[in-house]
């Protein structure tokens, strides 16, 4: 609709070619985009919801239904329980240690001080490294014969001899967390100071004036002020790391005792590696309802009383409110 | 005597690979084409570049242009995989493992090459390379990397505690080590095993070593009731844990992390090292041990148990979805040739793929420790023939990791894992 009204109207006198070409004429723009979309994302999507129901041949890629036999073995699949599991806990481990230390760490750097923007500008490096070289990076750090991290812990006495980070079920989880933190909360960092930008000063003034402290400041006007970005932030993030790929593959590829094979690795693993592309495409989708229920998740529960217009309305949520003596 | 003991090893390696033999046939006329595409792994001893060289050089003699794709043997294996599944046609030549005979000759990816092959090269090759890459009777794989491994050891470390032999035995190797790490040692060796089909691979080759056997001669899974396959294990656990002569890095380490410990001294033995190992010790731009390795004459192995060394050959295959299928062979019949094999062999000392290479008197002459590789090369065996064997290599790790942590006794492991590999063996059957 917003398009159409964009246009002129047709005028009197016109061809009918000439006002069907001025009508459509926007769609004809947008047109070259929409073939590559259909092309590379709307035709893979539905033809691997296709193969979600079959059995796919690797020697001649013929097509055999099944029904919902790939489901059924993708739920009963000890692996896909355990990978899922996993990739639940360390998104949300992830995701909230992300935000909670972006959010944080943005507002120290929205104070001003000096230093400040060469350190903003550092801030970001992590997050600009490609996921590869930071994966190498952080598997070199945990390295257990010559990684920094034995060295440093090794000399502050802190162990008694070198740990090997990599080769334990819960070192390797954490280690993969803090490799992820490491990449991408300076994401969270620079869209939240962007967010606190925006926020008027004095509205903090009249906070402090009517005695209000820091941390009722950051509950009552900061948080409710940068809540859209923290939705976006939120949502996004989910995404991104429940896609978690090359750093499990690089760090741990998976181990030990697949204590780090996030449902990506085991997606990429049962339809590349044992050619059972139709149970990976039912894993794809299972994923694919994961993250539409968390996204949809979030948008009930942050933006409640809001209009996804742009509009926003007064809502009980978490909005800027008086403060109280 | 040596040299003899040598031929009589490549021919033992070429009866230890037991497959069946190939069939003939006429060669069809070659034309070039302009250009073709290449995906291998780096040849784990080629730190100058010889094989691009060498492709640099094809392309000079025959015009053909050719885009070389290296990467690690991960990384190739899931690119190959996914463009033969998806019958994208992307690579003219490919890196084709000893493990995936079985499923690529299953899903019919590879071009037969008995009408391209010339009798001089079916005939010069190591027969038993030529017979692992082969499947109901037609070559699919020409060698280009004989990779086989050979127990080596520091002697110098050896020496200073007393020892003026290497072991022969598990029990020996045990033994020995303690009195390395009571003398200051911080591990008497080091192996990869990590989540990677290279842990798998050395976790066969230690149940091999101990006699045991993984599946039976019809590849029905047998680990879980072989005593054999339970000792080997049983011995990889108390050396992790309890004795502590493995390093526990082992758990998550590569192969390089492991010639890399060896080769600043950190680790007196080197169970399954390719022959590049003994270059690198002597290198004094890397090696912390010059003139201190040696190579065993006989590999380790359990009480009563044969002497075994694992032999991991790759080859290169055309995919039936090539274009250039002659420019693609001219390629590989260049690159397998036996000048260049020579050319290549003295370069970076890699394992001839040419039987008369053995003896050749340049070769042996530079590398006169390849004599002692003689005792070790008849024993080798290569890793289980399955359709299946990517899936079932990350189960063994699974299970083998949770040995190692003591998750699992080694006999609730080894239950578990056959119990896993006979539904999928179940599942590959129906």
């Amino acid at each position: 609709m917003g398009v159409r009204s964009a246009v002129e109207p047709p005028r009197s006198g016109q061809s009918a070619i000439a006002q069907w070409r001025r009508r459509h004429f926007p769609q004809l723009l947008i047109s070259p985009s929409l073939l590559i979309i259909l092309g590379v994302l709307i035709i893979p999507i539905i033809y691997s919801l296709v193969v979600s129901f079959a059995w796919l041949n690797p020697a001649d890629r013929s097509l055999d239904f099944v029904g919902l036999d790939n489901y059924q073995a993708m739920l009963t699949d000890q692996s896909y329980r355990k990978s899922m599991a996993l990739t639940v806990l360390f998104t949300v481990i992830t995701v909230i240690l992300e935000m909670t230390l972006g959010i944080a760490i943005a507002m120290v750097l929205n104070r001003p001080f000096k230093g400040r923007g060469f350190l903003r500008g550092l801030m970001i490096l992590p997050w600009a490294l490609p996921g590869v070289v930071n994966a190498i990076l952080w598997k070199w750090i945990f390295n257990a014969n010559y990684g920094p991290l034995n060295a440093a812990l090794f000399q502050l006495g802190v162990i008694d001899q070198y740990k090997v980070w990599l080769g334990e079920p819960v070192s390797a989880f954490g280690a993969i967390v803090i490799a992820s933190l490491w990449k991408e909360t300076p994401y969270v960092i620079l869209l939240t100071i962007a967010a606190l930008a925006t926020i008027p000063k004095d509205l903090y003034e009249s906070a402090e004036i009517d005695g209000a402290g820091p941390w009722k400041a950051f509950w009552r006007i900061t948080l409710p002020m940068i809540r859209p970005v923290v939705l976006v932030l939120l949502i996004t993030k989910t995404i991104w790391t429940v896609q978690t790929y090359d750093l499990i593959y690089i760090m741990t590829a998976g181990g030990p005792q697949n204590a780090t094979q996030f449902i990506t690795l085991l997606v990429q693993r049962t339809a590349f590696k044992y050619q059972n592309f139709g149970t990976a495409a039912a894993m794809s989708y299972s994923v694919s309802m994961l993250c539409f229920f968390l996204t949809y998740l979030y948008i009930k529960v942050f933006m409640r009383g809001d209009d996804w217009s742009g509009k926003v309305k007064q809502s009980k949520g978490l909005r800027p409110k008086p403060v109280r003596r | 005597m040596k040299k003899h003991q040598l031929i009589a090893g490549a021919v033992g390696l070429a009866l230890a690979l037991s497959l069946s033999a190939c069939g003939g046939g006429d060669k069809p006329s070659t034309s070039t084409g302009d250009k073709i595409t290449v995906l291998l792994p780096a040849h784990e001893m080629d730190n100058i570049g010889f094989n691009e060289q060498a492709t640099r050089d094809f392309t000079a003699e025959t015009g053909i242009e050719v885009e070389l794709i290296y990467m690690g043997w991960d990384n190739v294996a899931d690119r190959v995989i996914a463009d033969l599944t998806a019958g994208g046609g992307s690579y003219d030549v490919i890196e084709f493992d000893n493990a995936w005979v079985a499923k690529f000759y299953e899903n019919d990816w590879l071009e037969p090459l008995d009408s391209y092959i010339s009798e001089e090269m079916r005939s010069g090759l190591l027969q038993g390379l030529l017979e692992t890459f082969s499947s109901d009777g037609k070559l699919y794989g020409i060698p280009w990397n004989n990779d086989t491994r050979f127990f080596m050891y520091n002697a110098a470390i050896l020496q200073a505690s007393g020892f003026s032999k290497p072991p022969e035995t598990w029990e020996q190797l045990e033994e020995m080590s303690l009195k390395l790490k009571a003398d200051g040692l911080p591990y008497g060796y080091m192996d990869a095993y990590p989540a990677l089909q290279s842990g798998a691979n050395e976790v066969t080759a230690m149940v091999y070593s101990f006699g045991g056997e993984l599946f039976d001669a019809d590849g029905q899974p047998v680990m879980g009731t072989d005593p054999k396959t339970k000792a080997a294990f049983e011995f990889m656990v108390k050396s992790l844990n309890d004795t502590k002569i493995a390093d526990p890095a082992s758990l998550t380490a590569d192969y390089e992390t492991v010639e890399n410990v060896f080769i600043s001294g950190d680790t007196a033995f080197f169970i399954q090292a390719w022959p590049g190992v003994f270059q690198s010790a002597n290198d004094p731009t890397l090696s912390l041990i010059v003139d201190q390795i040696a190579v065993a004459d006989v590999a380790l192995h359990a009480n009563g148990a044969e002497q075994v060394v694992l032999t991991l050959p790759e080859a290169m295959a055309i995919p039936k979805t090539s274009k250039n299928k002659a420019a693609a062979w001219q390629y590989i019949e260049y690159m397998s040739g036996r000048d260049l094999d020579k050319e290549r062999a003295l370069a970076i000392g890699s394992l001839p793929l040419w039987q008369d290479l053995y003896t050749d008197t340049d070769l042996t002459t530079k590398y006169p420790y390849w004599a002692n590789f003689s005792g070790q090369i008849a024993h080798a065996r290569a890793l289980p023939s399955l359709t299946y064997y990517d899936e079932y290599a990350n189960i063994l790790m699974e299970e083998a990791h949770m040995m190692f942590a003591k998750t699992k006794t080694v006999e609730k492991g080894l239950a578990d894992l056959q119990e896993r590999c006979e539904a999928l063996a179940g599942k590959y059957t129906n």
